[in-house]
């Protein structure tokens, strides 16, 4: 098959979309503006305390000085809030045309029509289109945006938004996301239920300058089981766009949660994200994800596993091309006995991309017989390219337990291409089957469609690499 | 001769008129004089290494990073109460005999030189081992030319503290082609005294070789601060052995950075065993700047009581197939602490190069920490670079093969933990310094 060779249109991931808007705040940021924000959506006075105090404790955090370089991040000149013209669309057809054909490009209603079950689209700030089966909203599954949420089941957003999981307090970025926090989904699964087909919503970021806030919460009720995918994307600019999304996943006794996330920003985003699982009790908490796109990302997925028997599996594929500074990585945090994760992160660089993994594995006092398995590979493309890995490991109990690091970091092999090209692949099929054998372990676990779009860039990005290898 | 200055005086603290004594008492130049005003300047200007930063100091940020999970231990260490004695060595020691299977020695007591001795053969061939202090009056443009050129003092605080006050250590000089064939050994003992800062340097010529091994003892039950500035500068094809023990008393803050710079065709090995000290930091750095250099690091450590041990392994591949491998291998028991950081960097130019680094720790109480930063920074493609760390404790499998031979628990344990650390010492090829690991590591386990 590999010599069926597909021709990507570039533009297709990058499309620009006419804007429509009936409300949006005054670029920068000070305490009017999430006033103003809160008003817009009506919220109830609790949030809007929330979102004050949010913001007081990002006043006083400092910017981090690790990582890639912020210094060209203003957050004076992004417009923190937008909200589009149409409101909640519950069908396909009440969408108006040119979102819809931005939909169509990215193939959501594809999806939709085949196999999902709900499916919720983010344009700019506000969710615009979701739809839920008649038969799991009777099953008592709640799927809808997190600002409905807020108005709807008040007592389940006060329980869980930013409070245990990922507290505002937890860094600058979180801090911002709780003030001005728009969107996002929010998904509740009662006890035993297991949602039989995937929820699935789509990002989609529209304006230039934008900054995009969206808050996504998966509760998933003792022995239950749900799968959630979000794909992101946002057309080109000039301007630098701020995405700070928070995810927070609460994982009950025995309960399984798979959240997979694609993510094809434009490369004039800076991606800084604070996602986290609280797994209890012989729960299975799965993080897929693949991210090609942004200019900057810093996103550290994180599991604190805090019952018995618990489990955590986080794969990622990262690339990076021309421009781009990622960072990816994992915390595992462990204060349970008996627990184990095990992350597999993979990155590929090229055309002078730096891809990092940073991750973090700690093992708390009691966390006996707890079993952890990181291993990190990078494929350089060329020699322009950077790869880095600085995994943190504190292992704070000794008692059975297991820990383990592993990261290879190199080019192609030179044997392995030579195979492929004495079997008659030219150099660029050979490298491009070789690179996707590299991800396959990932590229397996991802929705059919996902894996189609993400070997597209993937090979993309591998035909703009110079001729020869090496 | 000897110039004697009572440090127990209360009135005598840090300050740029000691050091400005210090010096004149010791007769250095007038440039080595400046050095230690410089350094000493660099050291009132920086902070104490802290990795967290505070809301209240914003403005006087100073991020150290590599400093995480150590810096918590400075907050009750106050660096003015470490005077060094001003009491050194007339200068005119006379030399003991020779010690077999060693091409020279040199023996430091407190900061002063008890005895020295080089073969004749080996002076005749145009070798220089002295004391560093010696050599300073000796061959001041050689000591000029090296010192401090690799480990500046703005390093951190402590090595600019070490710049200001340095007092003990070595200076080897060996001239192109010449091989030592026998080790040459520095001692080092301390048994009273507040404050050592011993500094070496190793120059090795082109095509030159030489094993050199430092051991550090003490009997003090005193609070006392140690640093150790190593630096080692390796011309095309010369060939360094650096091996190590430090063994220090259980009050003693130590933090040593020994440095070595490689030209084409040369290589180090470093084999150090890091034992003792209330709160040890060693770093071990190998810059490979000249193409096919190669570099070899070897620590063992094993922490008891309440110990915090700090390692840091920087390799920086500069150039063209440039090679570098890293073991680390340590026990923890009771309630001490290891901190390990590895790091290897691959520069654009370091095409061809292969780097490795794994570590091993071994947990052998429920109370030991162990905490790991390895980290990769590659910029070529053409490389091979990995690393791999791993915890774990006694492996059940192991013991219970020992003990079905007969064997009691604790012996298995202790043959066990023995021979984990066997790989790296077999790598010397020295037999009395093998013994003399052994020795310790046993010791380490038993006590």
């Amino acid at each position: 098959m590999a010599s069926d060779k597909m021709i990507i249109d570039e533009s297709k991931y990058e499309a620009k979309i006419p804007v429509r808007y009936v409300f949006k705040t005054e670029p920068g940021l000070t305490e009017r503006t999430i006033r103003e924000i809160s008003s817009e959506k009506n919220e109830p006075d609790w949030m809007l305390k929330r979102r004050l105090k949010s913001f007081e404790i990002f006043k006083s955090k400092p910017m981090p000085t690790w990582g890639p370089d912020l210094s060209e991040l203003d957050f004076d000149k992004i417009t923190f809030y937008i909200k589009p013209e149409e409101r909640k669309a519950s069908s396909w057809e009440e969408l108006p045309q040119d979102i819809r054909e931005t939909f169509d490009r990215l193939g959501i209603p594809e999806y939709e029509r085949r196999f999902l079950g709900g499916s919720g689209a983010m344009y700019e700030s506000e969710v615009v289109y979701s739809k839920l089966k008649k038969e799991l909203r009777e099953m008592g599954v709640i799927f809808t945006d997190t600002d409905t949420a807020v108005k709807e089941y008040p007592e389940l957003v006060k329980e869980y938004f930013m409070t245990e999981c990922v507290p505002p307090s937890d860094n600058k970025f979180a801090a911002l996301h709780g003030a001005v926090w728009s969107g996002g989904s929010f998904i509740y699964v009662p006890p035993y239920v297991k949602v039989p087909v995937p929820l699935q919503i789509y990002f989609v970021m529209a304006q230039e300058a934008e900054g995009q806030f969206e808050h996504t919460i998966i509760i998933a009720e003792e022995g239950s089981e749900v799968n959630y995918i979000e794909g992101c994307s946002a057309p080109r600019y000039s301007k630098s766009s701020l995405h700070s999304g928070v995810v927070e996943i609460f994982t009950k006794k025995n309960a399984r949660v798979r959240y997979t996330s694609i993510q094809n920003w434009s490369k004039s985003i800076y991606n800084l994200n604070t996602k986290r699982a609280l797994v209890d009790e012989n729960g299975v908490v799965e993080w897929i994800s693949g991210t090609m796109g942004s200019k900057v990302t810093m996103l550290y997925p994180g599991s604190v596993l805090r019952g018995k028997g618990a489990r955590a599996e986080h794969l990622t594929i990262g690339f990076a091309g021309k421009g781009q500074y990622k960072e990816g990585g994992a915390k595992i945090m462990i204060s349970a006995p008996y627990t184990s994760a095990k992350v597999i992160a993979k990155s590929i660089c090229a055309n002078g991309g730096v891809m990092g993994y940073r991750g973090l594995v700690k093992i708390n006092k009691g966390a006996v017989g707890s079993k952890v398995n990181v291993r990190c590979d990078a494929l350089l493309m060329d020699s322009s390219s950077k790869s880095f890995t600085i995994p943190y490991n504190e292992i704070n109990e000794s008692k059975e337990v297991i820990v383990s690091h592993e990261a290879f970091a190199g080019k192609i092999d030179e044997n392995h291409l030579f195979y492929l090209m004495s079997r008659g692949l030219n150099e660029e099929e050979a490298k491009a089957l070789i690179v996707r054998g590299f991800i396959e372990p990932i590229m397996k676990k991802l929705p059919f469609e996902y894996a189609v779009e993400l070997n597209r860039l993937i090979e993309l990005e591998i035909s703009k690499l110079p001729g020869a290898v090496g | 001769m000897a110039n004697n200055y009572n440090s127990s005086d209360d009135k005598m603290s840090l300050s740029i008129n000691l050091i400005k004594e210090i010096s004149r008492l010791r007769k250095e130049p007038e440039w080595m004089m400046e050095k230690r005003i410089k350094a000493w300047k660099i050291f009132e200007d920086l902070p104490m290494p802290q990795w967290r930063y505070f809301e209240e100091e914003k403005s006087k940020l100073h991020y150290a990073e590599e400093w995480k999970y150590t810096s918590q231990y400075f907050s009750g260490l106050n660096l003015s109460k470490f005077v060094p004695s001003i009491e050194f060595e007339d200068l005119s020691t006379k030399e003991l005999k020779e010690k077999r299977k060693r091409s020279g020695f040199l023996v430091q007591k407190n900061s002063r030189t008890v005895s020295i001795a080089l073969k004749d053969d080996l002076k005749n061939k145009g070798v220089i081992f002295s004391s560093l202090r010696t050599a300073l009056i000796d061959y001041p443009e050689l000591v000029k030319k090296y010192f401090m050129e690799l480990v500046p003092p703005s390093e951190d605080k402590f090595t600019a503290l070490h710049g200001a006050l340095w007092n003990g250590g070595a200076f080897l000089y060996v001239p192109s082609d010449v091989e030592l064939n026998l080790p040459l050994q520095s001692s080092y003992y301390v048994t009273s005294g507040k404050a050592f800062f011993n500094h070496t340097l190793i120059i090795a010529e082109p095509n030159s070789s030489i094993t050199y091994f430092e051991d550090y003892k003490s009997n003090s039950q005193e609070q006392a601060l140690h640093t150790e500035v190593v630096e080692i500068y390796l011309k095309k094809g010369s060939k360094v052995n650096f091996y190590a023990i430090q063994d220090w008393g259980n009050k003693i803050y130590n933090f040593s950075i020994r440095r070595s710079l490689l030209d084409n065709d040369s290589i180090i090995n470093y084999i150090i065993g890091f034992f003792g000290g209330k709160l040890s930091r060693t770093s071990l750095d190998s810059l490979l700047k000249g193409s096919n250099a190669k570099s070899n690091n070897f620590v063992m450590f094993f922490g008891r009581e309440n110990q915090h041990l700090d390692i840091n392994t920087n390799t920086f591949h500069e150039a063209k197939n440039t090679n570098s491998q890293t073991l680390v291998k340590g026990g923890l028991k009771d309630d001490a602490t290891s901190v390990y950081r590895g790091k290897i960097k691959i520069d654009r130019e370091a095409s061809r190069s292969d780097a490795n680094l794994s570590e091993r720790v071994l947990l052998l109480s429920d109370k030991a920490h162990s905490y790991a930063v390895p980290s990769l920074e590659i910029e070529n493609n053409e490389v091979k670079a990995g690393h791999g760390i791993a915890v774990s404790q006694i492996d059940d499998d192991q013991l219970f093969y020992l003990m079905s031979r007969g064997l009691k628990r604790v012996d298995a344990e202790k043959l066990i933990v023995q021979g984990f650390f066997e790989p790296i010492i077999q790598l010397m090829p020295v037999n009395d310094l093998r013994l003399k690991f052994q020795s310790i590591i046993r010791d380490r386990i038993e006590r």
